[in-house]
């Protein structure tokens, strides 16, 4: 099935009546999540995943795919009206984005972060269609010790990119592989570390894990420090159409930065986050008035919003095509697929093909719901910051311990949610980075079995191993990466 | 204190590297051709145990590696606040199983509504039992969410 013939039949899926509710609320609770600082999509997914049950497989994975693109959509909001990012990847538009909302531009400032959103969005998911279906196709000669090296080096990358220690986050990616290791070997039946649990021996769920390191952790944050409701700046309708100047200095940042955030999307690590900072840097760099910036340039609001939702369709590759998710979110995604008993990986494109391509056209639907939602509804989704905390820390309480133990009507799951919460509050607190733990316990019985098949595979010769091609190059580029980073961090030091 | 609690939290993954260390050592390991359940384990026990001593090490010496520039801990009453919603999060994962969902659920939102900031007894007490009751009624009648009934109390 070409591409062409393929985005076809995932449109026949994705315009059902089902699948485009599931595809706006995805949306709507994306643009929620994106708009309110703290929880951030993989908490939103993760609280979420349990009430998809009811769903099939496609509706499921179409709802939560919007919950993660929506959440770039929603963090321009607050970043732009109120100076709060209420995403991490919303950070860099604050910058200029709050300025120009303080010189009296913020309807053009949110509406060229809409549009800028989804017209990288729209070109990064045309990128997802043709990249995808050709990298599951050489995902197909891949082996054992590929898929081991493949796996490692995205929890590698997301160690060292993630932009604090990288001792503290290889500690974290430990931690999440030793959870991994938690339950019956799934290759010799031997369970490990139960302590005679029943409940153990199914493993840790990836589901209390995530809800308890973002969503109980937040409640305790936001515990430290009450705050009141904030004034946000209000937006009116007419307000919301920049200037052609402003569409002209637009324009080009918007297709470097969907450029940008695609390829930095297919790069194992915390894409589009990163992706901002580097649109943000490349403009202020080519720019012919780089003293605007940091002052209310409409370019740093263009660029890094178009980057952080090209950079989601980019994520989006690995796991179509490889099944290896290489951030959390799509680590998420990963995560209710098999839930929902569908196993993700390069044969993933020929045998579901509903899923595959019904997710893909979902998110063409998506992006142009999400304009819609964005700019009219503006004012709307910024009051939702005047939800008093209480209530709202209340509903998230409620819904991660529903969730926790909706999964498998287990108390152990419970435990589990309240201790990642417990703990995650006080990692965090220390800037331990919580990607590598969820991505290591996603990964972790992925990278164990892989490991074990290319030993036997090897016959216990790891020489062997390394004189496979792929295998060779994915681990060099990981001990590259290792060793440049290690380099730049001590000149950074000495100077 | 923050340093403090790195410092602990450090030497709390090194205990735990070493427990899981001693634990995989009583697993099955194999040889490199042929590896049972016990390799893997070991491989990230020692992995563990190295980063912990790196960070411990790191931090002793002072290196920007382990002493990272870290939150200050809440002091006073907020501390006060965040120990005692981590306290009702504890009771209610262990009161859960006893008395079921919905009594758990109406004093555990009680308990956070009031501490993160709402005032008046009646008000209080009207969010955690319309929280409790709206949300069994959404999940366990609506949604058919399978929900705990209790031991002591059904």
């Amino acid at each position: 099935m070409d591409a062409l013939q393929g985005i076809v039949n995932g449109f026949s899926v994705a315009l059902t009546a089902t699948n485009i509710l599931m595809c706006f609320l995805g949306c709507l609770l994306g643009t929620i999540v994106g708009v309110l600082p703290g929880l951030g999509p993989v908490g939103a997914m993760a609280l979420l995943i349990p009430s998809t049950y009811i769903l099939g497989p496609t509706s499921a994975m179409i709802m939560l795919s919007g919950i993660f693109y929506g959440a770039m959509y929603g963090g321009s909001t607050t970043s732009i009206l109120l100076n709060v990012p209420g995403e991490a990847a919303s950070v860099v538009t604050a910058i200029d984005g709050h300025q120009m909302a303080r010189r009296g531009r913020a309807g053009a400032a949110l509406t060229i972060a809409a549009f800028g959103s989804f017209i990288a969005g729209t070109l990064g998911i045309v990128a997802l269609m043709f990249f995808a279906p050709p990298l599951a196709a050489l995902a197909l000669s891949f082996g054992a010790p590929e898929y081991f090296s493949l796996a490692l080096l995205g929890l590698i990358f997301l160690s060292q990119l993630g932009g604090g220690s990288p001792l503290k986050a290889y500690l974290m990616a430990g931690f999440g592989l030793l959870l991994g290791t938690i339950g019956t070997d799934l290759m010799s039946g031997l369970t490990r570390f139960t302590f005679g649990n029943v409940d153990l021996s199914q493993g840790i769920e990836l589901v209390p894990v995530a809800m308890g390191l973002y969503g109980i952790s937040e409640v305790l944050l936001i515990a430290e420090r009450i705050t009141g409701i904030p004034q946000v700046i209000k937006v009116k309708l007419r307000e919301l159409f920049p200037t052609a100047v402003e569409w002209r200095r637009s324009t080009a940042p918007i297709i470097r930065g969907g450029f940008v955030g695609f390829v930095m999307g297919l790069i194992p690590g915390p894409a589009a986050i990163l992706s901002t900072f580097i649109a943000y840097a490349l403009e202020k760099r080519i720019s012919k008035h780089p003293e605007e910036f940091g002052k209310g340039a409409i370019e740093g609001v263009a660029g890094p919003e178009s980057a952080n939702n090209a950079a989601t369709a980019g994520s989006m590759v690995p796991l179509l095509a490889l099944g290896i998710p290489f951030a959390p979110p799509t680590a998420m995604l990963m995560s209710a697929l098999t839930i929902h008993g569908v196993q993700p990986g390069p044969l993933f494109m020929k045998q579901c093909p509903d899923i595959f391509w019904g997710v893909i056209a979902s998110m063409y639907i998506g992006n142009v719901v999400l304009l819609i939602l964005n700019l009219p509804l503006v004012s709307v989704f910024a009051s939702i910051m005047r939800i008093p905390q209480h209530l709202l820390m209340g509903m998230i309480l409620v819904l991660c311990l529903v969730g926790s133990f909706s999964i498998n009507n287990s108390f152990l799951d419970v435990y589990i949610l309240v201790a990642m919460g417990l703990g995650g509050y006080v990692l965090r607190k220390l800037k331990f980075d919580m990607a590598p733990l969820i991505l290591g316990l996603v990964l972790g019985p992925m990278i164990e079995k892989t490991f074990r098949q290319a030993l036997y595979m090897a016959r216990g010769d790891l020489w062997l191993l390394l004189q496979r091609p792929i295998t060779a190059t994915l681990l060099a580029s990981g001990v590259a990466v290792i060793l440049l980073s290690a380099y730049l961090r001590r000149r950074r030091s000495r100077k | 204190m923050a340093a403090k609690i790195q410092k602990v939290c450090y030497l709390i993954f090194l205990v735990i590297g070493i427990l899981y260390l001693l634990g995989s050592l009583l697993l099955p390991i194999g040889a490199l051709a042929t590896p049972k359940g016990g390799l893997f384990p070991l491989l990230v026990a020692i992995f563990l145990i190295g980063m912990s001593t790196a960070l411990i090490a790191g931090f002793v010496k002072g290196s920007p590696v382990a002493v990272e520039a870290v939150e200050d801990f809440p002091e006073g009453k907020d501390r006060h606040r965040v120990l005692a919603v981590a306290i009702a999060l504890i009771l209610y994962a262990l009161l859960l199983k006893p008395i079921g969902y919905l009594l758990s659920t109406v004093g555990l939102m009680g308990a956070i509504v009031h501490l993160l900031g709402l005032r008046g007894w009646i008000r209080v007490a009207l969010a955690a039992i319309l929280t409790g009751v709206l949300s069994y009624c959404l999940f366990a009648l609506i949604l058919d969410v399978p929900l705990p009934r209790g031991e002591v109390f059904p």
